[in-house]
């Protein structure tokens, strides 16, 4: 109930009860002013009826007036009929508007009375009038026809036609109007009365005479009446009263309507005193609600209930919300949940006591993200009513983030590892970071203060310096590498960024320097790069290194007219060292190989490791040939030198490939496939030598690819045979075996190495087909050889790792077996040393196999691998066959007589059988025996021999006992 | 010579007082009736509708159409009227036609216009034998007549309303283009040289002087026998006014279409036209007049007939 008297109050101002007030006189006036108006016309209407009455009355006494002659009573009744419709009209009037009625209900009936006594003697006065009009005419009549009658008697027409004629004028005086002596005229009709039965006329005269008076007194006295009945009199009478009471009427009514116009015009005063106070209120206003509308701060007013009614424009701004989003709405749908349930209970709390509340609220905007506002929450009360509230907001967000980013840019100003300086205008230094007291020993107060000296490392410090503070005035960036000196006097090679700060006014405030210690960099850099060039094994310049060189060099010997020598060094066997011995004693190798090959080198020559096991010297300038051959016999000197890995003493040589720039090529590919070329050259040439790159060598690497596609034919075109080189028992000088080897005589070719393509066939995959061959023929022999009862033990064959590998070779195998119908163990199977050492769980299988069909298994060139001895054991072999390039000096060489005593007596710990290979005299024959080798091969007895040969020297060996 | 010069006016007057009345064409005595007569055309309908209705009656067998005979002249050509019952009424009823041109109805005059008129014949014993009240209560009955009066009359079915519409009904009936109005209207040829006489006679001899105006008298009263006693059993206005001076005084009847009318006067006394004029010449001019004068103005009597209004059928309200 408050509530609404309070609603009513403050709904009813002042403004509008006065304009109320205002539009009521207007009504009023209007009302007034149609009342008037109507009066008026009221007034106008009755006057005008009233002049029409008056006019009518006066005709209708005239009608009175017209006596004794004829009248259209038609116009008499349009005159009455006209009357009565005025009255009737004013009568209406009267009774439509009786309270205004000025003419009075009297005046109008008094009218009405008197206009009905007329009426009423109207009619009377017609009927009289008809009667004397009709009369006089007929006594005019009468009076002729007695004239006309008694024309011829003087007498009676003296007596009764004068009388007649007397009494006819007697009565004719009634026309002007005069007075008729009605006695005399009595007289006169007694005169003539006695003639009446003389004659018709005089009697009709008579008659006629008397009715005439008779009616004239009668109408007489119509007439008297009439003039009593005073209509016109009645009908100006009322005319002028109602004139009368009209002008009082007026008068009143202007009186009335003044009093309106008056207040009236108070009001329209008072209006317009109201409207100016209102507009200047209004201008204040709308001046506040501008200065609350443009605010920058977020202001929103809620009712009673907390639901928004007002928001400005920074509301939007900040909030994100649009303000019809809002209106209605309680200013929690901003909650971001942040604060605690007690956070808005303590604001209620005091906001519920009435009191401005103050505090950083941290909201949600309608995207979601937070921001914060400083806000002032504050009551309004009305009449001692809670009426609205209004809160006052700021957003502080931005200021927020910035002191969090002021946070965060001072933890990185404390903990990078950069160095910062910040300068001055006039480049004095305001503040250092730790970081820049750790890099450069100085504390923060010893340079603080000063100008930084931007480079220590030159003598032309000031230049740079300058310099740089130039470029700084046009651009507000300089980034460059220098060089500083610490405390300690050590120079740090430093990225240096210097950054200039300007304020609004773009004049310089501030400067910041963030120097990055580049030593970690560049040594990372320098490690990068040695790695990127550098082989990590031996430490060697790498391949990269090498091209990337070689050019250089090779230019600097160009513009020097130099030679340059190009080593090409490969180990011998190296892949055997690495495949046997394992990768960390073949990197061992290599790494103390590479330090022995340095040392013989000049030392601005460049050793490169170019492969696994591949070197390459540069020599610069080369002085001569000979001086070459000298570093390459040098090299392979150091190489051959035993090389001890771990409990190993191992040797190994080298062969070495050398090609002169630009003699033998003027660029790095050609040189290094040149010297590429020498180098298996040298190693065809038996290794552990070196050759020279000449011509002919590159011809021979073409006739290889020629030898190549002819061993391809060589099966097709029957060119290869299997020859038999028999195998001795020193002792007894008895052919105990015979080996098969493989001789290829092609036409063009002549009789090729064995050496030669039984490497291109390994190579090239041919060997597995050559292999089967091989067999057949070496079977199909022994059986020969048996059947002739030669007595030779057992055909050994060779069988190559690469033949190994062939999964079908077992099928094959004994295929072939059955096909020729050999006993197996008739068949020795000649293996690799290399071959045993690939240890392959199938490698064991196949010899396991191969053992229990009864085969014999020997290794052949043993010595030159590196059997580990240990393993051999656990392996099923037979035999082993020493290399004839250790029987081949015996016994001479005492390095050779060792390694061979030592290969027997290792055998025959093992218990396996010794056979020599390459027995060439008796001096050898009698070492092996001496030492306990039985068995031997060699040209000594005899070279490998054809089919028939063999047949022929076996035939001719069962002879001799 | 007083008296000549009284003579000299009075002769002068009486002859100027007559010029008017004898001379000048333009200032005819008699007015034509004009041809039309501004009427609402449905009261004009429910009007007839009523006119020929018994039901105003007291026992539902007297119209006004009974007496008051349309296709002949407007009267029924009986000395006196027959009412309900048979009864006889005490008076010649008067011809319906023109009556809307005179000054007041009835013989009498007692009836201010044809409105006041209607009552009269409904509630006279003789005639209907109603109460305008009865009637109304048996019209209301009538659904056809409900419907009429409430869309004419916003209070329905009332004597007044029922006045009314008799009363416009009665004001279309007139009869124009007569061969006298025609004569009037300045076609010469519409009148025989024998009635051209008469009407001059009708002047001269005075008879115009009461039966004037539009409807040739209908607009004053006059005493019944000025010149020989009357011997009316009607006492006339007397009845109404009760002044001696109004016995066997009654309103001039007007004398259009007096051919079609007779029996003429309040009584029906004269039962021609010839005998009328005869009677009037005795009774009320006190003249002798000769028969060929008699003859002559009967002929112009005749000449005052004319056209018999041809109201629509009231169709729409006989469904």
């Amino acid at each position: 109930m408050k509530t609404k008297k309070r609603f009513w109050t403050k709904r009813i101002s002042s403004f509008e009860l006065v304009l109320v007030g205002f539009v009521l006189v207007l009504i009023l006036l209007f009302v007034y002013q149609q009342k008037i108006n109507r009066d008026v016309q009221h007034y106008t209407d009755s006057i005008y009826e009233l002049d029409r009455l008056y006019e009518l009355s006066h005709d209708i006494d005239h009608y009175f007036v017209q006596t004794y002659r004829f009248i259209d009573y038609d116009r008499i009744l349009d005159t009455q009929s006209n009357f009565e419709k005025s009255i009737a009209k004013l009568r209406m009037d009267t009774v439509s508007v009786s309270q205004y009625n000025y003419l009075g209900d009297q005046n109008l009936q008094k009218i009405e009375r008197l206009y009905l006594q007329k009426i009423a003697l109207m009619e009377d006065f017609k009927t009289y009038n008809t009667r004397i009009t009709n009369g006089i005419y007929l006594l005019h009549d009468l009076r002729m026809d007695i004239h006309e009658y008694y024309k011829n008697n003087i007498d009676k027409e003296m007596h009764i036609f004068y009388s007649a004629d007397k009494i006819f004028f007697m009565l004719g005086q009634m026309f002007i109007g005069s007075e008729i002596d009605q006695d005399a005229i009595i007289e006169d009709i007694k005169k003539i009365e006695g003639y009446t039965g003389e004659y018709k006329s005089v009697s009709n005269f008579v008659i006629s005479s008397k009715q005439l008076l008779q009616d004239n007194t009668a109408l007489a006295n119509i007439l008297r009446q009439n003039k009593n009945l005073h209509l016109s009199a009645a009908i100006a009478n009322a005319g002028s009263e109602l004139k009368r009471y009209y002008k009082k009427d007026y008068r009143n009514g202007s009186t009335v309507s003044n009093f309106f116009f008056l207040s009236g015009v108070l009001m329209l005063l008072s209006l317009y005193m109201m409207y100016r106070r209102m507009r200047k209120t209004n201008i204040d206003l709308s001046s506040f609600r501008y200065a609350i509308e443009n605010s920058d701060n977020v202001i929103v007013l809620t009712d009673a209930d907390r639901n928004i009614i007002y928001t400005n424009d920074a509301f939007e701004y900040h909030s994100g919300y649009k303000k019809d989003e809002v209106m209605g709405k309680n200013p929690n749908i901003l909650s971001s949940g942040v604060h605690t349930d007690e956070f808005y209970r303590d604001m209620n709390k005091v906001l519920d006591a009435g009191k401005e509340w103050k505090g950083v609220l941290i909201n949600k905007r309608k995207n979601g993200s937070l921001f914060y506002e400083k806000s002032s929450i504050i009551p309004i009360f009305v009449d001692n009513e809670l009426s609205q509230y209004l809160a006052i907001k700021l957003d502080i967000t931005d200021y927020i983030e910035q002191q969090q980013k002021l946070q965060q840019s001072a933890i990185i100003y404390e903990t990078i590892e950069d160095g910062i300086l910040i300068l001055d205008r006039y480049k004095k230094v305001i503040s250092a970071n730790s970081s820049f007291s750790q890099i450069f020993g100085y504390s923060q107060e010893e340079i603080i203060g000063f100008e930084p000296r931007i480079n220590d490392s030159f003598e032309g410090d000031r230049l740079l310096s300058s310099r740089i503070w130039s470029a700084l005035a046009i651009k507000e960036r300089w980034a460059g590498r220098i060089t500083n000196k610490n405390k300690n006097g050590k120079m740090i090679p430093i990225w240096l960024t210097i950054v200039v700060v300007k304020d609004f006014s773009d004049i310089v405030k501030n400067y910041i320097a963030i120097y990055t210690n580049l030593e970690e960099i560049i040594e990372m850099e320098e490690k990068a790069d040695f790695l990127a060039y550098h082989d990590s094994l031996t430490h060697l310049p790498n391949r990269a290194y090498f091209e990337k060189s070689i050019e250089y060099i090779f230019e600097f010997a160009r513009n020097n007219q130099q030679k340059v020598s190009v080593f090409f060094i490969d180990l011998d066997r190296f892949k055997v060292i690495n495949d046997t011995l394992g990768h960390n004693i073949g990197d061992e190798i290599l790494k103390q190989l590479a330090v022995r090959i340095k040392k013989v080198l000049a030392k601005d020559d460049l050793l490169i490791r170019f492969g696994g096991d591949e070197f390459i010297a540069i020599c610069y300038p080369m002085q001569d040939r000979q001086k070459a051959a000298n570093y390459a016999q040098n090299i392979l000197t150091v190489i051959k030198e035993p090389i001890a890995v771990l409990d190993y003493s191992l040797n190994t040589t080298a062969s070495i490939g050398i090609a002169i720039y630009p003699d033998d090529g003027r660029d790095q590919d050609t040189i290094v496939k040149h010297a590429d070329i020498a180098m298996y050259h040298a190693k065809e040439k038996g290794k552990d030598n070196y050759k020279y790159y000449t011509k002919q060598l590159s011809v021979d690497v073409q006739s290889r690819l020629y030898l190549e596609q002819e061993l391809k034919n060589a099966t097709l075109k029957e060119e290869l045979s299997v020859y038999y080189q028999p195998q001795y028992d020193f002792k007894s000088g008895k052919i105990v075996g015979a080996e098969a080897l493989l001789r290829w005589s092609n036409p063009l070719l002549g009789n090729v190495d064995t050496e030669q393509f039984i490497q291109i066939a390994e190579e090239t995959g041919m060997i597995v087909n050559i292999g089967y061959f091989v067999m057949e023929k070496a079977f199909e022999e022994f059986s020969k050889w048996e059947s002739m009862g030669l007595g030779v033990g057992r055909i050994a064959v060779n069988i190559s790792s690469v033949q190994f590998r062939q999964k079908d070779l077992m099928k094959n195998f004994k295929n072939i077996i059955e096909k020729i119908g050999i006993s197996p163990k008739n068949i020795e199977i000649e293996i690799t040393e290399r071959y045993i050492m690939e240890y392959s769980i199938s490698n064991i299988n196949i010899l396991d196999e191969l053992r229990r069909m009864g085969c014999k298994i020997s290794v052949d060139d043993f010595g030159t691998g590196y059997s580990s001895l240990g393993y051999m054991k656990t392996l099923a072999i037979n035999a082993i066959k020493i290399d004839k390039s250790f029987i081949s000096d015996i016994p001479n060489d005492i390095h050779n007589v060792e390694v061979s005593k030592a290969i027997i007596a290792l055998a025959e710990s093992l218990n396996y059988d010794v056979i020599a290979e390459g027995v060439e005299n008796q001096q050898q024959v009698d070492f092996l025996i001496e030492n306990g080798c039985r068995y031997g091969q060699g040209y000594m007895y005899s070279p490998p021999l054809g089919s028939d040969a063999f047949i022929a020297f076996a035939k001719s060996k069962l002879k001799k006992p | 010579m007083r008296v000549f010069v009284i003579k000299a006016v009075v002769s002068a007057i009486c002859i100027s007082c007559f010029m008017t009345v004898l001379c000048g064409s333009g200032n005819e005595p008699i007015k034509p009736i004009p041809s039309t007569i501004e009427t609402d055309k449905k009261k004009v309908l429910l009007g007839k509708k009523l006119f020929n209705d018994p039901i105003l009656s007291k026992d539902g067998t007297i119209a006004c159409s009974s007496c008051h005979i349309l296709q002949d002249g407007g009267d029924d050509n009986m000395k006196f009227s027959f009412g309900i019952g048979g009864k006889e009424g005490a008076i010649n009823s008067p011809t319906i036609y023109n009556s809307v041109f005179n000054f007041r109805q009835f013989w009498d005059g007692r009836a201010k216009d044809l409105k006041d008129q209607v009552h009269g014949p409904v509630e006279n014993p003789v005639e209907m034998g109603n109460q305008m009240h009865s009637a109304v209560e048996a019209i209301r009955k009538e659904q056809s007549y409900l419907k009429l009066f409430e869309d004419l009359y916003p209070d329905g079915v009332t004597p007044e309303n029922i006045a009314d519409a008799i009363a416009e009904f009665e004001k279309s009936l007139i009869t124009p283009d007569s061969p006298f109005d025609k004569y009037l209207k300045g076609d010469e040829n519409a009148l025989s040289p024998q009635a051209k006489r008469g009407y001059w006679l009708f002047k001269s001899k005075g008879c115009v002087t009461c039966h004037h105006g539009i409807n040739i008298g209908g607009n004053l009263y006059n005493k019944f026998g000025i010149f020989k006693e009357s011997n009316s059993t009607n006492l006339g206005r007397y009845i109404v006014t009760k002044r001696e001076e109004d016995r066997f005084v009654f309103r001039v009847p007007p004398l259009r279409n007096a051919d079609l009318t007779a029996p003429y006067m309040h009584d029906g006394r004269a039962t021609t036209l010839r005998e009328a004029v005869v009677i009037m010449t005795q009774y009320q001019l006190g003249r002798h007049m000769e028969p060929e004068e008699i003859d002559d103005i009967v002929k112009f009597l005749k000449s005052l007939t004319g056209q018999i209004p041809q109201i629509e059928e009231n169709r729409p309200y006989e469904d």
